[in-house]
C-alpha cells in the first residue's frame, strides 16, 4: 500500500473507497492532516526548522557547529527517527560525533525545505480527526529549542528542554522525550471519553503506523493513557524507508538505510516508588533490564567491582547519564527589601533629604522564589554516585547552576498607584463640577484599583475634604522657611550634579552598555513646551509635599484626596504669596537669575565677552511658575528701586567710578547716581564692567545663600546695562576704561556749550560729536522694558495680529510700538531721552547712535528712507519730547505686575492648578524611580526608564484642559507602573545577590541564567545555604531528573548541552565506519513529589522484525 | 499660537519670520511676496517693532495661511522682537550681497535665533538679497552657500527688486515646513532652550 502514483488512476482502474470502514477512514484523516502540514518525506513541514530565523551568515565557530549538530539531528531524524527518533535531542556536540552520525544518517531535508514557512510565534498545529464517531484532537506541536540554538541566540539544553521557552508553554513531552518535532493525538475535549484505554490506544498507533507508511512521516506520534492527569502517554514513531540521502554538509555520502527503524515510547508513573528505585542506581539498572542490554562484559570481569549489582562496570560505561536537579528557594520574608547597599548613594539623595521620598515598586517583594536548577553533564554513569547510603550528586558537584527567579504576579505599583490616585480624585472634583458625579466611566475606572489603602482614601474624598490644618501648615512652614531666596540657584547646581553622578557610577557598574537615564530636570525641559516646573523649584517641592499626601508612606494624619489637599495647601500658599509681596521679600526656589548665558555672549561679537546673568522669566516652565517668577521680579525691581533711592540720597554725584567698578561685596549705595532711572532694569545680570565680571558670576554660582549676593546681583546689572550701552564698538575690557570716565556726568562740558544741561546722558557715545553743537554725543540712559511672562507676549502678539494686514493696521502697529501703548522698546522714548541727554541735536544725531546703517558718513546724511520727508521716525522725532528715562512714565509698572500675577494665581481653580502641574507631578514620580541608584547599575530598569521617558516626552501635556472629561493617562500610568516593577525586581534581586549586577541583569532578561562560575556561584550558595537546613550545604532538590541512554550497539552519546562551558565528556570517537546501526535506547525519570515518571524509548530495527 | 486663526479652508497657519541686519531689504522681500511689488529699502521706511502682512497660498491642494512677521532689523530694536520668535515655523535670515556687513552680521542673528526660537526643528533659510546689484556685489554665492551649509539651513539668493527667486525661496522654506508636520501640528515636541529674555543682545551691534 504504498505510493498511490497520480499515473495509477491513468490506467482506468477503479478502486472502490466505498466500502472503507471507520479505522480506514481514520487512517485518512490522519494522513491528510499530515500532509496539510507538509509532513510527508520526513519532513518538518510546517515547522521545519531550517525556516526558522536562522541565518547561515556571519555564524561564528559555535553556531557552526551548533547549526551543522542540528542538520545532523534533523537529518538523524528523518532517516532513523523511526527507529531512532529518540536520539534525535542526543545531539552530539563534537564534530566526531556529526560524522558518526552522517555515517549512518541519509536523510534529505532539503527536498521539503521550501516549504511553507513557520510563523516562528506558533509552536502548534491542530486538528480534528474522528475514529467511530469520536472526536480526537490531532496536534502537531513544535518546541523551537533547536532553532534557536543553530540561530545562535542562546545556549538551551537539548536533553532538558525548557518546557517555557519563547514565552510558550511547551508539551511537558518535549521535556520527557527530549523531541523537539511531535505529534499528540489526544481525545477532543468535547470528547464523552476522556479516557483512551490500553487497547484503544494500541490501535490509534497501529493506525498511525499505517499512516507514517503511507506519508513518510517520522514524526513520533504520542497518545494518553489512563488518567489525563497522569499525563502517561505511550508513542511511536517509524522511520519509513527511504531512498537516497546525502550529508552534503559534511561532505560525506552515505547510502539509507533501508529498513524502516521504529522507536516506541512509554510512560510509567509511579507513585511513592519503592526506595531502591528513588536513585540512580537503582533506576540504571532498571533501565538495563528494560532495554533488555545483554552483559557482554559480565563474564569478562566479575571480580572487579559490582558487589551488589550484578552488571558490569564496562556495561555501565556504556550509558550515559545527565542530570538536572532542582532546587527551589521560596523568598523568605523581608522588611527591608528595599534596602539599597550599594555605597556612596548618599550623594545622590543628600539633595533631597528634607523632602518626603515617595515609594515606588510593588508593596511587598516581588520575588516569589528563586530556583536552581544544577546539571550534571552527560557522562558514563560510573561516573556519578548516586544509591542508597550513598551520593555526591548534589548541586555543588554540578557542571552548570542555572538560576531562575520567579516574581509574583503582583501588578499594583505603590507610585503608579499614587498617580492614579491623584488623577482620579481630579476627575471626581471634575464631575461634580460638572454636576455630573455618578458617571458611569467613574465607576469603571475606579473598579482598577486595587489598593485597599488607595480606597480608603477614595472613600473621604467627595466633594468635601477633610484636612487636618496642622498638616497643611507644616508642608507650608516648610515650604516658605526654605531659607535663602539664592538657595534658588542652588537647585541647578544639584541636579546638575545628580545629572553627572549617575553617568559616573553607572560607568564603573555597568561596563557602559546602556545609555545614560536622563534626569528629571533634563526631561522636564523635554516635555511640551514650558508645561512643567523646574527641578527642586518651589512648586516642585509643594508637589512633593502634596504627593506624599497620598502615599501610603506619608505621615499626614488624615488620609485625603489629592485635590482636597491640594486647595488647601494652594489657599495657604496665596496667602503667603501676598505676605511676600507686601514685604518684598523674594519668594523663595524661584529662580529668576538664570544660568549664565555665556556661550553666545562669548561668540557673539556684540557679547561683552563676560558672564552675564540676568533676571527673567523662563519661559521652559509653566503658567505658574511664569507667573511666580513675575511676581519675584517685581519684587526685586522694587527693591533695585528702594536701593537707587537711598543710594542716590547720600552720595548723588559722587558715586563714581570707583564705586562702580569697586567690587561685588559692596553694598547698593555705591551705585552710581545715574542708574535710578536705569535701575529698573534690574535684566541683564551679574556682569561687572571688565576684570570683575567673570568673578562675580562665578561667586553667583558657586555661593548660591550668600545673603550679599543679591544686591550685588542688582548692583552689577547697572553696570553690565551701562556696559552694554557703551560697548558698541569695543570688547570688554576697553569698556572699563571707557564707563568710569562716562560715569562722571560730562555736565560740564556740555553746560559750557549749551544753555540748557544734559539729562540723563550715561557716557559719550563713541567719538560722535552733535551734529549741530558739536558736543559729544552721549548715549541716554533707557528704562527698561520690565518682564512678560508668556501669556502676556501671547496677548501682544494677538493683538498686533488682530489689526489685521491693511496698512492702516500697519500703521496702528507701527504707532503701538513706537510709545508706550505697548510694552517693548518705544522709539518715541528712546528719542526723548536720547533729546534730554543731548541738548541740541538733530534727528541725524539720533540715527547716527540708534541706526548707524542709516547714516552715510561720507555724505553727512541720512540714508533715503530715513530722510523721505514723510517719513514715520521724523514723525515721531518731532513729537518726542525730551525727557531723560527717569522722568518718563515707567514702561513697566511692577506694582499692576506683581498683582495681576497674583490675581492670576488667585483666580486658578483647583482644576486648573491640578492641570498645570500634572505633568510636573509625573515629571517628580520619574525623579522618584531615576534618583534610584539602581536605575544606573542595571540595563533593564535603564531601558524602561527610558521608555517611559519617552512616553512622557511624546505625551501631549500641552493640549490637557482644566475640563477635561475624562483624563486619560492609562498609558502614562501603565508605563510607570512597568518601569516601577522592573525597578523593584532589580532591587529585590540585588538585595539577594548583592553586587552581581550581571548575574541579576541576565536573570531579568531572559528570567534564568546560568551562573557563572566565581563570584556568581559563590553568592548563589550562599543565599542557598544560607536558607538551606540540612548539613548539606544544599536543600533537598525539589526534583531530580534523569537521563540515561546507550545504543545497541553501543555508540557515542556525549553531552548535548550545547556551548556549555563545563567539562565535556569525551565520547569513543572515530565511529566512522561503523555498519549496523546503533539504536538508540533512552530513559528519562523524573523524582518529584513523591513520585516517578519514567518514560523511556526504544528503538528497533525493521530489519529484524 | 497661530492656530487660533486657521480658517476652516485653510489646512494650518504657518508664522514665518524674516529677520536680518537693517536695509537688507526684509521689508520689500515681503511686499514682493505677498503684494508683488517692489519697493526698495530706501524707499520703505524702516520698521518699528514688528508688522506682519497675511498670505494664503495652495501646496499640494492644501491652503496654508502664512502669517509673515517682519522684524525691524535695527541694533535697538532687537529684544523687542525677540519675542516673537515664539512659536515661529520658519524663519529667513536676511542679508545684502551687496554688503558685506550684513553678511558678517547672520552669524549673530543666527545665534539669536537660536537662543530665542522655541523649536530646534525650526526650518531656517538664508536669503542673499539684491542680487540685482551684481555690480556691487560683496558677498558671493559661494560664501553664502558655504556659511548656509555650516549652518545647515536653507540657501537661496533672490531680488525683491526683479523678483528673482522670492516665491521659490519661500515656496521651498513652506515645503519644508509642511514636510515637518511636528512642527505645525499641534503636537510639535518642542525640546526648548529658551534663554534668558535678556537685554544683553539689546545692544549686540554688529561689528561694523
Amino acid at each position: 500500500m504504498a505510493d498511490m502514483d497520480a499515473d495509477d488512476f491513468e490506467n482506468f482502474e477503479f478502486i472502490d473507497y466505498t466500502t472503507s470502514g471507520p479505522w480506514e477512514k481514520f487512517i485518512i484523516q490522519i494522513e491528510s492532516c499530515l500532509k496539510q502540514w507538509g509532513l510527508v518525506h520526513n519532513s518538518y513541514g510546517v515547522f521545519n526548522p531550517k525556516r526558522m530565523p536562522a541565518t547561515d551568515e556571519n555564524m561564528d565557530l559555535d553556531q557552526e557547529l551548533a547549526l551543522a549538530l542540528h542538520d545532523n539531528d534533523e537529518r538523524k531524524a528523518n532517516t532513523t527517527t523511526a527507529t531512532e527518533s529518540a536520539d534525535a535531542t542526543v545531539a552530539k556536540a563534537s564534530p566526531t560525533s556529526n560524522k558518526a552520525g552522517s555515517s549512518r544518517s541519509s536523510g534529505v531535508v532539503d527536498s521539503n525545505a521550501s516549504q511553507v514557512p513557520s510563523l516562528s510565534n506558533v509552536y502548534q498545529h491542530d486538528s480534528t480527526v474522528t475514529l467511530d464517531g469520536v472526536p480526537y484532537t490531532l496536534s502537531y506541536r513544535y518546541h523551537p529549542a533547536k532553532a534557536r540554538i543553530a540561530s545562535g541566540v542562546e545556549r538551551i539544553d537539548l536533553d532538558f528542554l525548557p518546557t517555557t521557552l519563547e514565552g510558550f508553554e511547551h508539551h511537558s513531552l518535549h521535556r520527557w522525550t527530549a523531541l523537539t518535532h511531535i505529534l499528540v493525538l489526544s481525545p477532543a475535549p468535547d470528547s464523552h471519553s476522556p479516557i483512551i484505554d490500553l487497547g484503544l490506544a494500541k490501535l490509534l498507533q497501529s493506525s498511525f503506523a499505517i499512516a507514517f507508511q503511507n506519508t513518510g512521516c517520522n514524526i513520533p506520534v504520542f497518545v494518553p493513557t489512563g488518567q489525563v492527569r497522569n499525563g502517561t502517554y505511550m508513542g511511536l514513531s517509524i522511520q519509513p524507508q527511504l531512498s537516497h540521502a546525502r550529508n552534503s554538509d559534511l561532505g560525506l555520502d552515505e547510502m539509507a538505510e533501508d529498513q524502516a527503524i521504529e522507536v516506541r515510547y512509554n510512560t510509567l508513573l509511579v507513585p511513592y516508588p519503592p526506595a531502591q528505585y528513588t536513585d540512580l542506581a537503582g533506576i540504571l539498572e532498571l533501565f538495563i533490564e528494560r532495554m533488555g542490554i545483554d552483559d557482554d562484559y559480565a563474564d569478562m570481569d566479575d571480580g572487579d567491582d559490582d558487589t551488589s549489582e550484578g552488571y558490569s562496570q564496562q556495561l555501565k560505561e556504556q550509558i550515559f547519564v545527565s542530570a538536572l536537579f532542582s532546587y527551589q528557594l521560596d523568598n523568605w520574608y523581608d522588611e527591608d527589601w528595599r534596602q539599597w547597599a550599594d555605597k556612596g548613594d548618599d550623594t545622590v539623595t543628600k539633595s533631597r533629604e528634607r523632602l518626603p521620598d515617595l515609594p515606588f515598586g510593588p508593596v511587598q517583594d516581588p520575588l516569589k522564589s528563586i530556583h536552581l536548577v544544577a546539571r550534571f553533564a552527560s557522562a558514563p554513569s560510573t561516573v556519578y554516585l548516586d544509591s542508597k547510603n550513598l551520593t555526591d550528586m548534589d548541586a555543588s558537584q554540578a557542571n552548570i547552576w542555572i538560576l531562575k527567579a520567579i516574581f509574583k504576579p503582583d501588578d499594583y505599583g505603590l507610585l503608579s498607584g499614587i498617580l492614579e490616585d491623584a488623577v482620579s480624585s481630579w476627575n471626581v472634583e471634575v464631575k461634580s463640577l460638572l454636576g455630573a458625579s455618578k458617571d458611569q466611566a467613574s465607576e469603571k475606572g475606579e473598579g482598577s484599583y486595587t489598593s485597599l489603602l488607595m480606597k480608603g482614601a477614595r472613600l473621604i474624598q467627595g466633594t468635601i475634604a477633610m484636612v487636618d490644618a496642622s498638616d497643611v501648615e507644616n508642608i507650608v512652614d516648610d515650604l516658605c522657611t526654605t531659607p535663602s531666596p539664592s538657595a534658588s540657584i542652588t537647585p541647578y547646581n544639584d541636579n546638575t550634579n545628580a545629572a553627572l553622578q549617575p553617568t559616573q557610577r553607572q560607568r564603573s557598574h555597568s561596563q557602559g552598555t546602556t545609555d545614560r537615564v536622563i534626569s528629571a530636570a533634563e526631561l522636564g525641559l523635554h516635555f511640551r513646551r514650558a508645561t512643567t516646573v523646574p527641578y527642586n523649584s518651589f512648586l516642585w517641592k509643594m508637589l512633593r509635599h502634596l504627593v506624599d499626601v497620598i502615599s501610603p508612606n506619608s505621615h499626614i494624619s488624615y488620609p485625603t484626596s489629592f485635590m482636597g489637599f491640594t486647595k488647601a495647601v494652594w489657599a495657604d500658599l496665596l496667602m503667603q504669596f501676598d505676605v511676600y509681596w507686601e514685604r518684598k521679600e523674594m519668594i523663595p526656589l524661584i529662580d529668576i537669575f538664570g544660568e549664565a548665558v555665556d556661550e553666545y555672549a562669548s561668540d557673539d561679537d556684540d557679547g561683552s565677552g563676560s558672564l552675564i546673568k540676568a533676571t527673567f522669566i523662563d519661559f521652559r516652565f509653566n503658567l505658574m511658575h511664569q507667573k511666580l517668577s513675575m511676581i519675584n521680579c517685581c519684587i526685586s525691581w522694587e527693591l533695585a528701586l528702594r536701593q537707587d533711592e537711598q543710594s542716590s540720597s547720600p552720595s548723588p554725584t559722587t558715586s563714581t567710578s570707583s564705586s562702580a567698578d569697586s567690587a561685588a561685596e559692596e553694598s547698593s549705595p555705591e551705585l552710581p547716581k545715574e542708574q535710578p532711572s536705569l535701575k529698573p532694569t534690574s535684566v541683564s545680570g551679574s556682569a561687572e564692567p571688565g576684570d570683575d565680571a567673570p568673578m562675580v558670576a562665578t561667586a553667583d554660582d558657586t555661593k548660591p545663600s550668600d545673603s550679599i549676593n543679591r544686591g550685588s546681583g542688582a548692583e552689577v546689572k547697572h553696570d553690565a546695562l551701562a556696559e552694554s550701552l557703551g560697548e558698541m564698538d569695543i570688547n570688554a575690557s576697553a569698556t572699563l576704561p571707557k564707563s568710569t570716565t562716562a560715569t562722571p556726568p560730562p555736565k560740564d562740558a556740555v553746560e559750557t556749550k549749551i544753555s540748557h544741561h544734559s539729562e540723563g546722558g550715561l557716557k559719550p557715545f563713541k567719538d560722535l560729536k552733535l551734529l549741530a553743537t558739536g558736543a559729544p554725543m552721549m548715549v541716554p540712559k533707557l528704562q527698561d522694558q520690565g518682564y512678560m511672562t508668556e501669556d502676556m507676549i501671547q496677548d501682544q502678539e494677538d493683538l498686533l495680529e488682530n489689526l489685521g494686514s491693511s496698512a492702516d493696521a500697519a500703521k496702528t502697529r507701527a504707532e503701538l510700538q513706537s510709545s508706550q501703548l505697548i510694552s517693548g522698546k518705544p522709539p518715541m522714548l528712546y528719542m526723548g531721552a536720547f533729546k534730554a541727554a543731548n541738548p541740541g541735536c538733530t534727528i541725524g544725531d539720533f540715527i547716527r547712535w540708534h541706526s548707524p546703517k542709516d547714516w552715510d558718513e561720507k555724505k553727512a546724511q541720512m540714508s533715503a528712507r530715513m530722510a523721505d520727508s514723510g517719513n514715520f521716525w521724523q514723525e515721531l522725532w518731532e513729537k518726542a519730547e525730551a525727557l531723560p528715562a527717569s522722568k518718563q512714565k515707567p514702561l513697566f509698572d511692577h506694582y499692576y505686575q506683581a498683582e495681576k500675577a497674583l490675581s492670576y494665581l488667585k483666580n486658578q481653580t483647583g482644576s486648573q492648578i491640578f492641570i498645570q502641574l500634572l505633568p510636573s507631578i509625573c515629571l517628580l514620580a520619574y525623579d522618584t524611580l531615576t534618583s534610584h541608584p539602581v536605575s544606573t547599575v542595571s540595563p533593564q530598569a535603564t531601558k524602561a526608564l527610558q521608555e517611559l521617558a519617552q512616553v512622557l516626552t511624546d505625551f501631549p501635556w500641552d493640549q490637557l484642559s482644566a475640563t477635561e472629561k475624562k483624563l486619560d493617562l492609562e498609558p502614562i500610568i501603565a508605563k510607570f507602573k512597568q518601569a516601577e516593577q522592573t525597578v523593584g525586581r532589580v532591587v529585590s534581586l540585588l538585595r539577594k545577590f548583592p553586587e552581581q549586577f550581571s548575574l541579576v541583569e541576565r536573570i531579568l532578561k531572559d528570567s534564568e541564567s546560568v551562573v557563572e562560575d566565581g563570584t556568581e556561584r559563590d553568592c548563589v550558595l550562599t543565599v542557598f545555604s544560607a536558607a538551606g537546613f540540612a548539613k548539606t550545604v544544599f536543600p533537598k532538590p525539589t526534583c531530580r531528573e534523569f537521563v540515561m541512554e546507550t545504543f545497541d550497539p553501543v555508540s557515542s552519546p556525549s553531552s548535548s548541552f550545547i556551548g556549555a562551558p563545563g567539562p565535556t565528556f569525551v565520547t569513543p570517537d572515530d565511529l566512522t565506519g561503523w555498519d549496523a546501526r546503533p539504536l538508540q535506547r533512552r530513559m528519562y525519570a523524573c523524582f518529584k513529589d513523591s513520585e516517578v515518571r519514567i518514560v523511556d524509548a526504544v528503538a528497533k530495527d525493521g530489519m529484524f522484525m | 499660537m497661530s492656530d487660533s486663526h486657521s480658517s476652516s479652508e485653510t489646512v494650518a497657519t504657518l508664522k514665518l519670520l524674516l529677520i536680518g541686519s537693517s536695509g537688507t531689504g526684509k521689508s520689500s522681500l515681503l511686499m514682493r511676496f505677498v503684494d508683488g511689488v517692489f519697493l526698495a529699502p530706501d524707499e520703505i521706511s524702516a520698521t518699528i517693532g514688528v508688522d506682519f502682512k497675511v498670505k494664503v497660498i495652495d501646496v499640494e491642494g492644501k491652503k496654508y495661511k502664512l502669517t509673515i512677521w517682519d522684524t525691524a532689523g535695527q541694533e535697538r530694536f532687537r529684544t523687542l522682537t525677540s519675542s516673537y520668535y515664539r512659536g515661529a515655523q520658519g524663519v529667513i535670515l536676511v542679508y545684502d550681497v551687496s554688503n558685506r556687513d550684513s553678511f558678517n552680521d547672520l552669524q549673530t542673528w543666527f545665534n539669536e535665533l537660536d537662543t530665542y526660537c522655541s523649536s530646534k526643528e525650526v526650518v531656517r533659510m538664508i536669503v542673499g538679497n539684491k542680487v540685482d546689484k551684481e555690480s556691487s556685489r560683496e558677498v558671493s554665492k559661494q560664501e553664502g552657500q558655504e556659511f548656509a551649509r555650516k549652518l545647515q539651513t536653507l540657501f537661496v539668493e533672490c531680488s525683491a527688486k526683479t523678483k528673482l527667486g522670492v516665491q521659490q525661496a519661500f515656496d521651498e522654506l513652506v515645503q519644508q515646513i509642511i514636510d515637518t508636520p511636528s512642527l505645525w501640528q499641534k503636537q510639535a515636541p518642542s525640546n526648548v532652550r529658551l534663554q534668558p529674555n535678556t537685554e544683553t543682545q539689546e545692544y549686540s551691534g554688529c561689528a561694523c
